[in-house]
């Protein structure tokens, strides 16, 4: 899998190891109690110790000490899962204002050093296609001149440069319309009426990136919006 | 067919003509016949030659779709042999309108999709002798140097096929000479004869398969229902008895008849939603298939997900809280039995008015999300005016379900039952209700300005004239995310009779069993922002909603790690609805698991709208709610019916269904995380020209859908089981499992009345200690309740 985002890498692992843990310790528990605790229908060697009766409501079968036990160990889990979500909460839609974001400035700024600045892109949805807009940037960063044909749609590509930061602003003509840079791990919703963001740094799978042609990925659109919906998709060229 | 292949003959003969005195040049020694097909050879002699006599054998009178023959091309006659050296015999080219040819050995090769002789020159010098051998060396044999060939045609799926076998025969001597002969054949072959059927059932339209097997299943119902009444009573079968029987069930407000009318509504929804998970399975399971279009497809998975939770998931969850909350609580009926009947009525009503746009092939392509702007777009069908009358019609049905189950459970309780004593399901239903009489109305109001939006052009949501689609995101998970502890916390409810009842103990924690289903009822209103979290929400609202998300998981794994101490030290006994239940622990937790991921922000920026949402929430709407419901009907049908179930076939049931659903279910995981993105009537593998969902996974995506058919038919064997039953099931006692709720004191099946309202039943408590005393919490609210003496006047 080539999901490109370090941050699902990381919290990805961390959650599959939490899942196992919990899910095998409730399993086995299961496991265990169906199988140690059963009988047969008609047994009458077992003993009503809670007091089981037609119009009687039966004893109390409680353990005050368990039950906080399995309150506040999920809940401590719960806070520590919470804790390792908080750090990237804001990586694909970081304030481009804030001079600590990682990505720095904007890079038509003159005071940006363009190791450390980013590039603004603009994504346009539509009824059911996209449109890019590479505004000043040159064609090794970011080209949006091409298209091609995907199952007997033509649909357009998106040219970007590995490692660079691109600041895209959504919008959309018509309905609600989601890009997903399906290899970055990476979506959002393009409202209209409304004007959001979102952060893409684009990345290969392969240490040459494809070489030449470079490395090709789908874009799919993910809010649901009318017939052509699953054909409304780009492919994102990711290129040294 | 015979005189279109004689014309065909004759034209191309025309065409050789033509073509020998335009180009004549054309090379057939010794490396192939190339590009002659069926205009023959043209370098042995201008016309064909009568004394060569070219056959193919091998060939089936009509051939079977996609299969492999082994053809035997060979040629008689001619020069051919008469030379010195066994080498340069002739050679030939065969061509196919349909199918696919393939070498078998060296002899033959390829050209384009023609087949040919593999020849190598081995006479360079032009003397007819080998130069191999010349040289003093072995014999070379190549494909010129045979008489006869062998060839692989793999037939197509449908049609006919015509082959044209053009032949040398040559002397030998390397060269063309005047003596060189050919000749030329052509045969043509029936296809299979079931192809053109094939061919009519693929172009059927969907939404006449889908309105026909509707038809089908009501029909199917209604047999039923007149088979019913028939064994009720053999000698009345007639419509003077029939008159009043049906009205009787078409007018009753006994709580027991409006709740099998509900599983009746239940049930048929849930096979009319099946059928349709059925054709998008088909429609999912190679890519790029075109048996569903993009049209059709949209509107099958709005239908299908709008059945199986308002018509389906809703509907069965009423008809047990209506059969069995009064039984639990020992009440002679719901305090409001008219308004019961309502609530039912605006169900089918409004189901008519959700399907209406099906039968005219425009029914709402929204999704049963129905995200703003699209539902109010000109793109969105027609039929979505309807979809969301019929809906503000369950939203009434449902407010009034609230109002009375709430109303019944606060004040009709039997003599000793105070709030810590009532049944878990009572709880449930309680809970459930309270969120849904809340929450609903909410959606009620998003789906009037739809409505209006639609009908006389107000603009909540059309953008351009300043309207706001995030209001009906808002309104629609404020709604929907409690919705789904709605169509849950019943099952819960269940979970915990049956596993206290089958292990034959009290259910473990009774009391922080019902503060879990409490918490998760107040935490569900705090949590729906999860929803939106790619809408542009912002950094504050966006953590907030993790955590609260991440709560759910702490009342909920309360109540998971409860049922299993229930089973502690106790004696469980198997039947078939302690197998739902433990099946249900397993597939609920997956299913909880599995969404701990989303309010893990990165995470989510990834799963959201994927594969992986869909295998969520189906493991917790199937693999909890419906096998919870699975486990409600084998462990309450003895007390509706009077009669006993099948074990053997509930077990059977549960094997088929359990396995086939974690087929369906489990593998979508890993679609959703590679790439495959939901409500897309098509998907993409990774090809050459960009990466996407690796190509193994067409396998998983036929695997899913032959396990939905599995799923799909199992179901049968309950609907068999319950049929059955009534029919001939042995009689059910009053109490078959050894529960203690009240409605296990009542005869199988209870009486109308369901319990006498003036001499109610009274519960006991075996902790006599703690029974009479309120908590804090229960003082508080029977202080909110009306005093004893002031409902006394209102009668």
């Amino acid at each position: 899998m080539g999901i490109a985002s370090a941050a699902f890498e990381s919290l990805w692992n961390e959650y599959v190891l939490w899942s196992a843990l919990v899910g095998g310790f409730t399993f086995i528990w299961m496991a265990h109690h169906s199988l140690t605790y059963r009988s047969k229908d008609g047994d009458d060697d077992w003993v009503d110790v809670d007091g089981i009766e037609v119009g009687v409501f039966p004893k109390h079968n409680d353990n005050i000490t368990l039950e906080l036990a399995w309150t506040i160990i999920p809940f401590i889990l719960i806070v520590y899962l919470t804790w390792i979500s908080w750090g990237p909460i804001n990586d694909v839609w970081a304030d481009p204002s804030d001079p600590a974001s990682q990505y720095g400035l904007d890079c038509t700024d003159p005071a940006a050093d363009s190791n450390k600045c980013h590039h603004v892109i603009d994504i346009t949805a539509q009824q059911w296609f996209w449109s890019f807009d590479c505004g000043e940037l040159g064609p090794s960063l970011c080209d949006s001149s091409q298209y091609q044909d995907l199952n007997g749609t033509t649909v357009p590509v998106l040219s970007l440069k590995e490692g660079e930061f691109y600041l895209a602003n959504l919008t959309s003509l018509d309905v609600t319309h989601a890009p997903w840079f399906v290899e970055f791990g990476v979506k959002e919703d393009a409202v209209p009426g409304l004007d959001t963001q979102v952060w893409i740094i684009p990345t290969c799978e392969q240490a040459d990136c494809g070489g030449e042609e470079g490395e090709s990925t789908l874009l799919l659109c993910t809010e649901y919006c009318g017939d052509d919906h699953a054909y409304m998709a780009a492919i994102v060229n990711v290129h040294k | 067919m015979k005189q279109n292949s004689l014309a065909r003959i004759l034209v191309l003969l025309i065409v050789l003509g033509l073509a020998l005195s335009v180009a004549p040049q054309a090379d057939s020694l010794p490396n192939g016949i190339i590009g002659q097909s069926e205009k023959g050879c043209t370098c042995h002699g201008a016309v064909p030659d009568a004394g060569v006599t070219p056959s193919i054998e091998g060939l089936p009178t009509t051939f079977n779709a996609s299969t492999t023959y082994t053809l035997t091309i060979s040629f008689s006659g001619g020069p051919s042999g008469q030379a010195a050296e066994p080498h340069n015999l002739g050679g030939f080219n065969l061509a196919t309108s349909s199918g696919i040819l393939e070498a078998v050995d060296d002899t033959v090769k390829i050209e384009g999709d023609q087949a040919t002789h593999n020849g190598i020159d081995d006479d360079l010098d032009g003397n007819g002798l080998q130069d191999a051998i010349e040289a003093g060396g072995e014999a070379i044999i190549s494909g010129n140097d045979y008489t006869s060939w062998l060839v692989n045609w793999t037939s197509p799926s449908s049609g006919s096929s015509t082959f044209t076998l053009a032949v040398n025969s040559v002397n030998g001597d390397g060269k063309a000479s005047a003596d060189d002969a050919w000749n030329l054949m052509s045969v043509t072959v029936a296809g299979p004869s079931t192809g053109a059927a094939v061919e009519e059932l693929q172009s059927a339209d969907p939404f006449v398969v889908l309105v026909t097997l509707i038809f089908v299943s009501g029909i199917l119902l209604a047999a039923v229902i007149l088979y019913t009444f028939y064994r009720v009573s053999p000698d009345g079968f007639n419509w003077e008895s029939f008159a009043p029987w049906i009205t009787e069930w078409l007018t009753s407000t006994d709580h027991k008849k409006v709740g099998t009318l509900y599983f009746l509504a239940g049930f048929f929804f849930l096979g009319v939603g099946g059928i349709m998970a059925m054709l998008i399975r088909i429609q999912l399971a190679v890519p790029g298939n075109d048996f569903l279009t993009q049209d059709q497809y949209n509107q099958f998975f709005t239908m299908h997900g709008t059945t199986m939770i308002f018509l389906a998931a809703m509907p069965l969850i009423n008809g047990f809280a209506n059969w069995l909350i009064p039984l639990q609580i020992g009440a002679h009926d719901l305090a409001l039995p008219r308004i019961n009947a309502m609530s039912f009525w605006l169900q089918p009503v409004g189901a008519i008015l959700i399907f209406t746009g099906v039968f005219s092939g425009q029914a709402a392509d929204t999704g049963w999300t129905g995200y703003a702007p699209y539902i109010v777009s000109e793109t969105a069908h027609s039929g979505t005016t309807m979809w969301v009358a019929g809906q503000i019609m369950l939203v009434a049905s449902s407010t009034l379900t609230g109002i009375n189950f709430l109303t019944t459970i606060c004040s009709m309780r039997a003599p000793g039952m105070g709030w810590m004593q009532m049944p878990l399901f009572t709880w449930s239903i309680f809970v459930a209700n309270l969120m849904l009489f809340i929450s609903i109305p909410a959606w009620g109001v998003g789906l009037i300005q739809v409505y209006l939006d639609r009908t006389i052009g107000t603009a909540f949501y059309h953008v351009a004239s300043g309207g706001d689609p995030l209001l009906w995101s808002h309104l629609f998970w404020y709604f929907g995310h409690p919705e789904v502890y709605v169509v849950i916390l019943p099952a819960f409810g269940v979970i915990s009779e049956v596993l206290s009842t089958s292990a034959r103990r009290s259910v473990f924690g009774y009391r922080s069993m019902v503060y879990a289903m409490a918490g998760i009822g107040i935490v569900a209103f705090i949590v729906y922002g999860h929803h939106m979290f790619t809408s542009g929400m912002s950094p504050t609202l966006r953590f907030v909603t993790m955590l609260s998300t991440m709560l759910v998981a702490v009342p909920t794994g309360i109540k998971i790690f409860n049922w299993l101490k229930t089973m502690h030290k106790g004696s469980l006994v198997y039947r078939t609805h302690t197998l739902w239940a433990l099946g249900f622990l397993v597939t609920f937790t997956l299913g909880g698991i599995s969404g701990m991921f989303f309010p893990s922000l990165a995470m989510d920026t990834h799963l959201h709208e994927t594969y992986f949402v869909v295998a969520h929430f189906h493991y917790v709407f199937v693999g909890g709610t419906v096998f919870g419901m699975f486990a409600a009907v084998y462990y309450w049908f003895p007390k509706m019916s009077g009669r006993m179930m099948d074990e053997k076939w509930g077990l059977l049931h549960f094997l088929t269904a359990f396995v086939s659903y974690n087929g369906i279910f489990w593998p979508m995981h890993k679609l959703g995380v590679l790439g495959m993105a939901r409500r897309h009537h098509t998907w993409f593998i990774t090809t050459d020209d960009y990466t996407n969902i690796p190509a193994e996974m067409a396998s998983w995506n036929m695997f899913i859908t032959v396990s939905a058919f599995i799923f799909f038919f199992s179901n049968f064997i309950l609907v068999g089981n319950m049929v059955k039953t009534i029919v001939s099931g042995e009689k059910a006692p009053a109490d078959p499992w050894g529960g203690w709720s009240f409605e296990w004191m009542t005869s199988s099946p209870p009486p109308t009345p369901s319990f006498d309202p003036h001499n109610p039943p009274v519960l006991h408590d075996a902790n006599e200690h703690v029974a009479t005393e309120p908590t804090i919490f229960g003082q508080w609210f029977e202080s909110l309740m009306m005093p004893e003496d002031e409902t006394e006047g209102i009668h």
